[in-house]
């Protein structure tokens, strides 16, 4: 089949959130890619070839996201990117950037109405700061001294500009219709919604719109706006006709996806191909890449994933992943330690630490020293 | 009594030698029958070399005196152009590490000097003359040095002084000719990671250039024309976007060496990559850019092998206790040999890092050093670690001398023994890389320093170690947790009473008696209660004045780092 694609992930990544701001659009994850990271080779060997390293939903405006193609075993990072891939961003609803910022650090938002008004405040401003340069840039005399040249607000005017795709992490069915208010208002199309597990409730609205959604297959309860969800969400969301994709957001699940898609056979019978296009083609559209990856066809990239069963069946085993027809895993000759980069100086220990638990590789990662220490 | 009097004579005599406190009596200093290594790589010869009022004035193999001059026998000993430390914070005094996060109105909008952000700082406002330091390094043959402030992401700039002179004014040989930037950020402000460091250079490099280019025209014709107002840092960076001043960029492993190039190939500056510890896979790369190379001379540590295997015996012990006549477990036979790999692979890294200066030389990358994070005494026995694995005497000797002035643009002053140059000399008693050579004398700017080699090989052979006796506090370094506490020394004959207390069991405290001193060495173990579970805690910690570090074996979890301070050095 078609190498995988993960539409939210966070491997490979040094550093995953800056939670310094309710708006960070000025950093981008594409300068913290990490080529050692062992996790990209775990994601191979789930026959994942591609994924899409976001920044964390720590802010309601986070940085930039980085589209990456697993060729494990490069040591430059900037060879891990997908070369002209569209540029996208990862904006964030609901709790996260309440807690980060409104109760850690007391300013908005510390509702959801906090959150939209970051929003339609960065939108804003965007537009009054394009107009400022464009007054600059039209009288070039050197008279007037230069605007201050602010890398949010140079985003912020790339996304109205319709330059950069909007990934949206999001739970609840009203603040998702808020955000398609907001971006109907400053006519920003490209938008995808990330977990979406209230989706089914508005799947009419965001196919409208034509937002996409990528989900989980079934997770969900692990905070309170998150409990409201349905295994049959992406089922649902297909039927009618929004572009669904299912994703990991996780170190472990991006190892099987295969067999998350294939849950929506149990929930929800959608077929063989359906099914496999939430991890391929599906996802590859919201990525804006699917006229290069995301299906076997003659002329795209030569990236395969291979099974010694159906990849939807329970007994489905990643057994050859290609990128960019470079073999990168194979079940045949895989070492216990893939390590590239090894640390003369870490410590050698059975200590099973924080880091390879839960924190790691996560939407939250690097920010919880911002939570509830206000003076 | 009277071993007093001996003290006292030898201060007496260490006072003359190092001529310190007392006003030289002649400008001209004469060393003969030395062995002179002028040039990195050229042969040396034994001849004489006379130094002038600070100033290399003559050299050769059979030059004379002149009647006033000092004559300083130099026979048997090897004579090298003056060390220049290419990046340091020599002469800076260390402001104390505060580890807080700074309390700001809005985290995302810090002030620049809370975070970390301060490139207008000089180090001519911070430079200290009577600071340890200079003396440490200049005891270990350096004359001259380029020194930054200490700081997070844009410390400030540096500036290159002579290591003699009673002020900055005096020492100073080039002034502000640097910028020094680091991948470093201040805890919980904006940038507060790496992709922050970056947005924010990039976006302060724009508004420098912006501003920059406003501020040419307004000086050109400042009517109907707006004022430029930049601020502080903004301004102390038009020198850098006009690539007027190079940044000396600290990035030690091998992805924030790429970052760094990154940001060089996107803005443009001047750069020079200090602190690198791990570069060789990017040889290509600072070929293709043209950069240069400072590599730290900080290494890892070296494995203790033997320690290893007593800790093998004694869980050997317990096993036998424990489970008598059972069968060995070939599970645990298997993390044995999983463990083996592993530090197999540790090694390895280990050797490739101590490889560096060599697999950089092959690549005919000219490279000199960084000394942000070594420690001075560990800078020779680190060279010859560097030997070990290859580098030549020619390429260590150029890193020290000509490729560190090179770098600095100060190589028509500096770097050789030629008249006419700086009168900075290195005398060794063995050639350079040698097991056994130590630094007998360094003159800098023609003035004499000199080391009682003897007195320094009886102190090595007697091992007198300080008295550790008091309070310390110690750290230890466990992924997600902070365990902490005191260790409290006294003094019983030759040995200690310890008793720790530690955060995990507050108001509890163990003692032990068991402590094994090995000069500055000291290994000992105690047990604690964690969570109804007894679990043995083995230390082997080293001192070095009112600090110590090492390694804490806790029962089967693992080794970590433990480093630990005096509480209160004055006692």
């Amino acid at each position: 089949m078609p190498g995988i694609i993960d539409a939210h992930s966070h491997i490979g990544l040094d550093v995953v959130n800056e939670a310094t701001d309710p708006n960070t659009s000025n950093v981008f994850v594409g300068d913290a890619i990490n080529p050692f990271s062992v996790s990209i080779y775990r994601a191979l060997a789930g026959g994942v070839t591609a994924s899409h390293a976001m920044h964390g939903s720590a802010n309601a405006v986070g940085g930039q996201c980085e589209t990456i193609k697993h060729r494990f075993g490069v040591t430059d990072p900037d060879d891990m990117k997908m070369d002209g891939a569209p540029r996208t961003i990862k904006f964030a609803l609901g709790e996260n950037p309440m807690r980060v910022h409104g109760e850690g650090n007391g300013i908005v938002p510390r509702t959801r109405m906090g959150v939209e008004q970051i929003f339609r405040q960065g939108f804003a401003k965007a537009k009054d700061y394009m107009a400022e340069w464009d007054a600059y840039n039209a009288n070039p005399s050197g008279a007037k001294a230069p605007p201050t040249y602010d890398l949010k607000m140079e985003t912020m005017a790339d996304i109205l500009r319709g330059d950069i795709i909007i990934h949206c992490h999001s739970y609840r069915a009203d603040e998702i219709l808020m955000l398609l208010d907001v971006l109907g208002d400053y006519g920003v199309k490209k938008i995808c919604f990330q977990h979406v597990n209230e989706g089914f409730k508005v799947a009419p609205e965001l196919a409208e719109y034509g937002a996409g959604a990528s989900v989980f297959a079934d997770w969900w309860a692990y905070k309170f706006e998150v409990y409201y969800s349905t295994a049959y969400n992406a089922t649902i969301l297909t039927r009618n006709n929004v572009t669904t994709s299912i994703n990991s957001d996780s170190g472990e699940l991006i190892r099987h996806l295969y067999h998350e898609a294939a849950k929506t056979q149990r929930y929800g019978d959608l077929t063989d191909n359906e099914a496999l296009k939430l991890i391929t083609l599906n996802p590859a559209i919201q990525l804006g890449i699917n006229h290069r990856v995301g299906s076997l066809e003659v002329g795209k990239e030569g990236d395969v994933a291979i099974f010694n069963n159906h990849p939807l069946s329970i007994y489905a085993v990643p057994q050859m992943t290609i990128v960019d027809g470079v073999v990168r895993f194979d079940i045949n000759s895989d070492p216990d330690d893939m390590r590239i980069d090894v640390d003369p100086e870490a410590k050698i220990s059975s200590f099973i630490d924080f880091h390879s638990g839960a924190e790691e590789d996560r939407c939250m990662q690097d920010v919880f020293e911002y939570f509830n220490d206000r003076k | 009594m009277k071993k007093l009097i001996i003290l006292i004579w030898l201060l007496a005599i260490s006072w003359v030698l190092t001529g310190q406190n007392v006003p030289q009596v002649t400008a001209k200093i004469f060393i003969e029958n030395v062995t002179l290594n002028t040039h990195p790589g050229s042969t040396p010869f034994v001849g004489n070399i006379l130094v002038e009022d600070g100033i290399i004035t003559n050299i050769g193999p059979s030059i004379t005196p002149p009647f006033d001059a000092r004559i300083i026998d130099g026979d048997t000993m090897h004579a090298y152009a003056g060390f220049i430390a290419t990046l340091s914070h020599i002469g800076i005094k260390e402001p104390k590490e505060d580890n807080q996060r700074p309390k700001v109105d809005r985290t995302g909008y810090p002030p620049n000097d809370v975070a970390g952000i301060t490139p207008e700082k000089s180090v001519s406002d911070l430079y200290i003359a009577k600071e340890g330091s200079i003396k440490e390094y200049r005891q270990q043959g350096f004359a001259i040095a380029q020194t930054v402030p200490y700081g997070k992401m844009l410390p400030g700039k540096g500036s290159v002084i002579s290591l003699s002179g009673e002020s900055f004014d005096d020492a100073v040989i080039l002034k502000d000719n640097s910028m020094y930037a680091r991948w470093a950020n201040v805890r919980g402000v904006f940038p507060a990671t790496l992709i922050g460091i970056m947005a924010k250079w990039r976006e302060m490099y724009k508004n420098a250039e912006l501003l920059a280019d406003h501020a040419e025209h307004y000086k050109a014709n400042p009517l109907n024309r707006q004022r430029p107002n930049p601020d502080a840092a903004t301004e102390a960076l038009y020198p850098v976007v006009s690539n007027q001043m190079a940044v000396y960029f600290e990035a030690e492993k091998h992805r924030d060496i790429y970052r760094t190039l990154r940001l060089q190939k996107d803005l443009g500056f001047d750069l020079v990559i200090a602190e690198a510890k791990d570069i060789d896979r990017i040889a290509d790369k600072i070929k293709e850019n043209n950069v240069r190379v400072l590599l730290s001379l900080d290494l890892p540590k070296e494995e203790k092998e033997e320690k290893k295997t007593s800790e093998k015996e004694k869980e050997g012990d317990n096993v036998m206790e424990g489970t008598a006549g059972e069968e060995e477990d070939p599970e645990e036979d298997k993390t044995d040999q999983e463990k083996d790999r592993l530090l197999k692979r540790k090694k390895e890294a280990a050797k490739r890092y101590v490889s560096q200066a060599k697999m950089l030389a092959d690549e005919n990358i000219p490279l000199a050093f960084s000394y942000i994070d070594v420690k001075p005494k560990d800078i020779h026995p680190n060279l010859r670690r560097m030997a070990k694995e290859g580098l030549s005497e020619s390429v260590a000797l150029s890193a020290l001398t000509t490729e560190a002035a090179t770098t600095l643009g100060i190589e028509s002053i500096a770097g050789t023994l030629e008249a006419g140059k700086i009168g900075n000399l290195v005398v060794l008693t063995k050639p350079l890389l040698d097991e056994q050579a130590k630094v007998k004398m360094v003159v800098v700017d023609g003035k004499v320093h000199s080391y009682d080699v003897k007195e320094k090989k009886k102190k090595t052979s007697g091992e007198e170690v300080a008295d550790v006796s008091g309070e310390w506090s110690y750290k230890i370094e466990v992924p997600g947790m902070t365990p902490s506490g005191t260790m409290t020394f006294t003094k019983s004959g030759d040995t200690y009473n310890l008793e720790v207390t530690s955060n995990q069991n507050p108001g509890e405290s163990v003692s032990t008696e068991d402590i094994e001193i090995d000069g500055s060495n000291m290994m000992f173990s105690y047990s604690m209660d964690a969570g109804g579970m007894t679990i043995t805690i083995e230390n082997d910690i080293t001192f070095d004045g009112n600090t110590f570090d090492g390694t804490v074996s806790v029962g089967d979890f693992g080794s970590f780092e433990i480093t630990g301070k005096k509480v209160d050095p004055e006692n």
